[in-house]
C-alpha cells in the first residue's frame, strides 16, 4: 500500500525545496530602495499639498499687567532702546531681622552699606555706567486685595531723597559685587535699636511697621539695566560696627530680604518715540502693517506678538477628506536687532491665546515636548537666524474648532525667563523680503 | 485551503524584487510556464501532458497517462539586477509559483486544476511632489503589491487517434493595492482594487507520425473578457487604522482575446518546439500620459534531448536536456518604449530512483525593458524548481 501512494515521504524534498526559498525569500524581505520614478501621470486620487500662501496675521499685542514678584531677580538701570522705548527699572523689597541680634554693651556703629550681588545680565551697553539710588519704602509693601503677584506697574511711596547713591561702571561679569553706602541717619538709629534691644526689633511684623523696606531705583545717569540676585543672603543691609577689642576688629550685622514673594521689579516704559507708541490701554494691538511688517516682544515691558491664521479653515474645505499632517512656524528675528549689547531670549515658547490675548494652554509638538523653538542664529549674515515649532497640533485644532473656540498664537519666552530679563525679539512678517514668518502646512487631501 | 495559504505566502514572500513595469495595467504578466517547458522559452502549445501538467493548451490533458495521477509544484528563486539613469539596485525573491493536479478521469479524458499567478505587481517608486507656487519638493513613496491569481479547471478529451480538444476555464482573482506616502509623514493613501474575472480559453492539439518524425501541432484560443475590480480609496495611518474610506465605482478592465500556435518535432531523442501567442491589447482601454497597452506577442522555442527507454506499456524518460529562448513584447508602452523582455533558458530534469518523482531545474538569463525615459532595465537570473510527482491512482479500487 505504502509504494503505490508515498505520501509525505516523497512530499519531503519538496519541503527542503519550499522552506529554502521561503527563507530566501524572508531574507530578501528587507525595505525596497525604490525608483525614482513617477508613475503618477498626474491622476492621483489624493494629493498632498503644502500650503505656505496662508495669510498670517501678525501684530504686536500689549500684554495688562507684568507679575513681577517672587522672581529672584531685582531689576534696576536705565535703558533707552530703539524699538521699545526708554525703559526704566527698579526693584523694592522687605528686610529681614537678623537671627542672632544681640550685641556687645561695647559695640559702636561706623557705617551701612547696601551690597548686592549681580545675576551677571546687563540689559545695554556694558561700557557705560550704572546709577543706582537706594530709597526707603514708606508705605508698606502688599499684594492688592485678591491678587497673587505684585505687578511690574504697581508702586510704593519712597523717601524723596535717596538713602545712598553710587554712580560706576559695573562689569557684571566681573564686578560680582555693588555696594552702595547708606546714609548714616538711617543706619544710626537703625543700630540703636539692636543696640538698645528696641522693642521694635523683638518680632518681624513690628519691625516691619516701621521699616517698611528698601527701594533701588535707576539715577538719572544709568545708561543700561542691572539684573542682581535677591534669594537668600545675596542683598545684604550691613551695618558695621566695632566693639571694645584689643584690636580693631571690623563686625557687622546683616539683614537680608525679608519676604521673597513680595520682593518685585517695577518696570515703566516711555514708548513714544517708538513705532508702538500708539499701544494704550485702550488700543492693546498694532498690525504688523503698521509698524514697517515688524513685530515685537518683551513681555517685561508688556509687549507680546501674537499670531493668527485666518485662511486655515478654508484649506479644509475642499475635498472630501482632508487631514493636516504637518505643520510648522518659522519666525525671524530680524536682521540688526540683536547685536550686542541687545540679545535674543534663548527660548521663545508659543501658546494658545483667545480673543482677549488670555493665554489658554502652552503649545507642544507632536511628540508632546513643551516646545522653546531650537533657535538657530547666523551670526554671518543675520539671514537665517530663527526659530522653528511644529504646529501640527494647534493647526488640527483649529481647523475642527468653532469660532467661540478659535485660538491665536501667542510669541512670548518661557515666564521664569521673560519675567527676570528684557532680552527681546523684533520679527519681520510675511510681507518683508527677508527674515520673514512662515507657515507651512503639509496636507493630504482627497477629492 | 492549503492552496489559499500558499497564495498568501506568494503574496508575502515576493518583497525584494521592485518591478517598475508592475506598477502598469494590471501588473506584469505572467508569460513564463513554470513546467517542464519552462527551460524551451516556455514554450509548448504543442506538447503533451504525458510526463507533467501543461497548462499552455488545454488540449495537452488527454495525453495524461492512465489511472496516473500527478501533482506538480513550482518555485522560483529570482535574482535581479536593476540598472537605470542614476541607479543600479539587485534584489533576490523567492515565491511559489505553480500548484497543480491532474489526473485521468477515463481513457479519452484529462482533468488538471492549478493555481498560478496571472500577473504579479511588486514595486516600489519615489517622485518629487511639487505644489504649485512652491519649488520645495516632497519626496513621496509610491509601493504597489498584490497581483491577480488564476486558478484554473481544464478538461482535456481525445477525440480521433490524432485530435484532442481542451478547454480551461480560469478564475481570475486578486488585489492590487498601491500605497502612496509623503516625506516621513505616517499617513498613507491606499488605493485598493480588488479583480475577478471569469476566462475561458480553448485548445486543440494534434499528434501524428511522418516517418521517423513525431509532429505535434497545438492552437490555443483565449476569449475576451471584462476584469471587474472592486475600488476603494483608504487613508491610513501608520497602525493601519482607517481614517477615511471611499468606496469608488467598480473598475473595469477589457482583457482581450489571445491565440497562440505551436509546433513540436520529435526525431528519436530529440525534441525541437516553438510557439507564437498574441493577445490584443490595442485600443480596449484607453491609457493614460504615461502609459498605454498594445498587442502583445510572444515567441519561444527549444530543443530537449531525452534519455528514454520504451516500455511494454509507455516510456520512461531518464535524464532530459534543454536549452531554448523566448522573446516577449509585453502588453505596455510606457512613454514610447514598447518593454519587450528577451531570454535564454536552459533546463535539466533527472527522476528519482521510483519514478513516481521528477526533479526539474530551470535557469533563463534575460533582459527586460530599457533606460531611456528614466525607465529601469532588469537583468535577471531565475531558477525554476519543478516537482513533478505521479502516482498510480484508482488501483486500490481494483483490488478491493
Amino acid at each position: 500500500m505504502n509504494n503505490t501512494f508515498c505520501g509525505f515521504r516523497c512530499a519531503r524534498p519538496y519541503i527542503k525545496f519550499t522552506v529554502a526559498i521561503l527563507i530566501a525569500a524572508a531574507n530578501s524581505a528587507c525595505d525596497k530602495e525604490g525608483f525614482d520614478y513617477d508613475i503618477s501621470g498626474g491622476e492621483q486620487s489624493s494629493n498632498y499639498i503644502i500650503a505656505d500662501t496662508l495669510t498670517i496675521k501678525m501684530q504686536t499685542i500689549r500684554l495688562d499687567s507684568i507679575p513681577t514678584s517672587g522672581t529672584g531677580v531685582a531689576l534696576v538701570g536705565k535703558q533707552t532702546d530703539p524699538y521699545f522705548g526708554n525703559i526704566t527699572a527698579g526693584s523694592f523689597f522687605q528686610l529681614q531681622l537678623p537671627s542672632n541680634k544681640t550685641l556687645d554693651a561695647t559695640s559702636t556703629y561706623d557705617y551701612t552699606e547696601l551690597v548686592l550681588y549681580t545675576n551677571r545680565k546687563l540689559y545695554g551697553d556694558s561700557s557705560r555706567s550704572q546709577h543706582i539710588n537706594v530709597y526707603e519704602v514708606q508705605q508698606t509693601i502688599e499684594r492688592n486685595t485678591n491678587a497673587y503677584y505684585i505687578y511690574s506697574h504697581n508702586n510704593f511711596q519712597t523717601s524723596s531723597t535717596p538713602l545712598g547713591s553710587i554712580q560706576k561702571v559695573v562689569r557684571p561679569h566681573i564686578d560680582t559685587v555693588v555696594k552702595i553706602q547708606l546714609a548714616d541717619t538711617y543706619g544710626a538709629p537703625l543700630f540703636k535699636l539692636f543696640k538698645d534691644k528696641s522693642t521694635l526689633i523683638s518680632a518681624q511684623d513690628i519691625f516691619l511697621k516701621y521699616y517698611k523696606g528698601l527701594a533701588i531705583k535707576a539715577g538719572d545717569n544709568a545708561g543700561n539695566i542691572l539684573g542682581f540676585n535677591t534669594s537668600d543672603t545675596s542683598v545684604i543691609l550691613r551695618m558695621h560696627y566695632h566693639n571694645k577689642d584689643p584690636f580693631f576688629t571690623d563686625r557687622h550685622l546683616d539683614l537680608n530680604v525679608y519676604d521673597q514673594t513680595l520682593q518685585f521689579n517695577q518696570v515703566s516704559v516711555d514708548r513714544s518715540a517708538t513705532q508702538l507708541s500708539s499701544l494704550s490701554l485702550t488700543n492693546k494691538s498694532l498690525l504688523s502693517s503698521q509698524t514697517s511688517n515688524l513685530s515685537f516682544i518683551q513681555p517685561l515691558t508688556g509687549i507680546a506678538t501674537r499670531i493668527d491664521l485666518p485662511t486655515l479653515k478654508n484649506l479644509a474645505s475642499v475635498g472630501s477628506f482632508f487631514k493636516v499632517m504637518r505643520a510648522s512656524l518659522t519666525i525671524q528675528p530680524v536682521a540688526g536687532t540683536y547685536q550686542p549689547p541687545f540679545s535674543l531670549p534663548p527660548a521663545l515658547t508659543i501658546c494658545e491665546v483667545d480673543k482677549n490675548n488670555n493665554v489658554t494652554d502652552t503649545l507642544t509638538s507632536t511628540l508632546g515636548g513643551v516646545m522653546y523653538g531650537n533657535l538657530f542664529i547666523d551670526n554671518l549674515y543675520q539671514e537665517k537666524t530663527a526659530y522653528t515649532y511644529d504646529i501640527t497640533h494647534y493647526c488640527i485644532n483649529e481647523i475642527a474648532s468653532t469660532d467661540a473656540f478659535s485660538r491665536g498664537i501667542m510669541i512670548i519666552p518661557p515666564r521664569s525667563a521673560y519675567l527676570t530679563s528684557f532680552d527681546r525679539v523684533v520679527l519681520g512678517d510675511n510681507k518683508r523680503k527677508q527674515n520673514k514668518i512662515s507657515v507651512q502646512v503639509y496636507y493630504l487631501r482627497y477629492n | 485551503m492549503f492552496l489559499l495559504l500558499c497564495v498568501q505566502a506568494n503574496a508575502q514572500s515576493s518583497k525584494g524584487v521592485n518591478s517598475l513595469y508592475s506598477a502598469f495595467g494590471i501588473g506584469d504578466l505572467e508569460e513564463h510556464d513554470f513546467t517542464r517547458n519552462y527551460g524551451l522559452g516556455s514554450a509548448g502549445i504543442a506538447r503533451p501532458s504525458l510526463f507533467y501538467l501543461n497548462e499552455l493548451n488545454p488540449a495537452s490533458y488527454s495525453a495524461i497517462p492512465k489511472q496516473n495521477f500527478m501533482f506538480d509544484v513550482s518555485l522560483l528563486g529570482r535574482s535581479v539586477s536593476y540598472t537605470g539613469a542614476n541607479t543600479t539596485q539587485s534584489a533576490l525573491d523567492g515565491s511559489i509559483r505553480r500548484l497543480a493536479v491532474g489526473f485521468k478521469v477515463n481513457s479519452r479524458w484529462g482533468l488538471s486544476a492549478g493555481l498560478t499567478p496571472y500577473s504579479t505587481v511588486d514595486y516600489k517608486v519615489l517622485a518629487d511632489r511639487y505644489v504649485a507656487g512652491s519649488d520645495a519638493a516632497i519626496k513621496s513613496v509610491t509601493e504597489g503589491t498584490g497581483g491577480i491569481n488564476k486558478f484554473y479547471l481544464s478538461n482535456g478529451v481525445k477525440i480521433t487517434k490524432n485530435f484532442s480538444v481542451g478547454i480551461s476555464s480560469a478564475f481570475l482573482f486578486g488585489p492590487i493595492n498601491t500605497t502612496e506616502t509623503l516625506g516621513s509623514d505616517t499617513v498613507s493613501t491606499v488605493d485598493k482594487q480588488y479583480a475577478y474575472n471569469l476566462n475561458f480559453t480553448g485548445g486543440l492539439q494534434y499528434h501524428g507520425k511522418i516517418k521517423d518524425w513525431e509532429i505535434g501541432l497545438g492552437a490555443t484560443y483565449r476569449l475576451p473578457a471584462t476584469m471587474r475590480f472592486q475600488h476603494s480609496v483608504n487613508v491610513i495611518n501608520s497602525s493601519e487604522q482607517v481614517l477615511y474610506k471611499d468606496d469608488l465605482d467598480t473598475k473595469k478592465l477589457k482583457v482581450p482575446e489571445q491565440y497562440g500556435f505551436g509546433l513540436s518535432l520529435t526525431k528519436d531523442n530529440v525534441t525541437l518546439v516553438a510557439d507564437y501567442r498574441k493577445q490584443l491589447w490595442s485600443g480596449l482601454n484607453s491609457g493614460t500620459n504615461g502609459y498605454r497597452l498594445t498587442d502583445a506577442d510572444r515567441i519561444a522555442g527549444g530543443l530537449e534531448y531525452a534519455f528514454r527507454r520504451h516500455y511494454y506499456n509507455g516510456t520512461y524518460e531518464g535524464l532530459i536536456l534543454q536549452a531554448g529562448f523566448s522573446r516577449n513584447n509585453s502588453y505596455l508602452i510606457v512613454q514610447g518604449n514598447h518593454i519587450a523582455e528577451t531570454g535564454v533558458t536552459l533546463g535539466v530534469s533527472l527522476p528519482n530512483r521510483t519514478g513516481n518523482l521528477r526533479y526539474y531545474l530551470g535557469l533563463e538569463i534575460g533582459q527586460r525593458g530599457t533606460t531611456a525615459n528614466n525607465l529601469i532595465k532588469e537583468n535577471y537570473l531565475n531558477a525554476v524548481f519543478h516537482f513533478s510527482l505521479k502516482d498510480i491512482w484508482f488501483i486500490r479500487r481494483v483490488y478491493e
